[in-house]
């Protein structure tokens, strides 16, 4: 059996509120349903590479700003 | 983009997964009712036997047109749901044929199938929804 995969933590909800930007105007601007942004929000969802490297797009560019692994110092 | 409606792509009103369900329901009744009262024979038998492939074919590529259209978590939810179905069906039906050779069941009818399909899909649909809300 392989390695186990980290949990991975993000600022998804933190950095939505700081452009005060409903879910569902992330979701247009991702491209992808509300249902989806409030589920990598809540953490039950892991998004795929590509979504995230265009989540960080929308908010910083750099992917380590919204996404970091748990128990990671960041 | 996604906009949490069943059919992402525009498309005509009829090119829908539900619509095309319905076709294909249609299409199952109509050739139950012509082989039962009119009793065709010959070829006409054998087209009123497979009326309901055509709009169950319209009904799978409507289907995997959708599938095209939805984001990644919803991918993931059909995926979920579809192998819950399939999954599911091969155990009930290991149990109804194993009920069959014990007597319990005296006839099980195949036919039947895709309706429990169709309803663990929908089970499987609302489950896997309700894990990513």
């Amino acid at each position: 059996m392989g390695p186990a995969a980290l949990p991975v933590r993000n600022r998804l909800r933190v950095l939505r509120a700081e452009r005060g930007w409903s879910q569902a105007e992330l979701a247009a601007r991702l491209g992808v349903s509300r249902q989806t942004v409030n589920a990598i929000e809540t953490e039950k969802y892991d998004p795929s590479l590509p979504l995230a490297f265009r989540i960080a797009e929308v908010f910083t560019g750099r992917i380590e700003d919204v996404f970091t692994p748990n128990g990671s110092v960041g | 983009m996604s906009d949490g409606s069943i059919c992402k792509v525009s498309a005509p009103w009829y090119v829908h997964p539900y619509f095309a369900a319905l076709l294909s329901a249609g299409g199952v009744i109509l050739s139950s009712l012509i082989l039962k009262h009119a009793q065709p024979a010959g070829a006409l038998r054998v087209a009123a036997g497979l009326l309901a492939v055509p709009p169950s074919a319209f009904m799978v590529w409507t289907f995997v047109r959708w599938i095209r259209g939805l984001d990644e978590l919803e991918h993931r939810i059909v995926f979920q749901a579809v192998s819950f179905a399939f999954v599911t069906a091969i155990v009930a039906m290991i149990g109804m044929e194993g009920l069959q050779k014990a007597g319990v069941l005296t006839k099980v009818g195949w036919e039947s199938a895709w309706e429990g399909m169709v309803f663990l899909y929908v089970a499987g649909y609302a489950w896997a929804r309700r894990r990513y809300r």
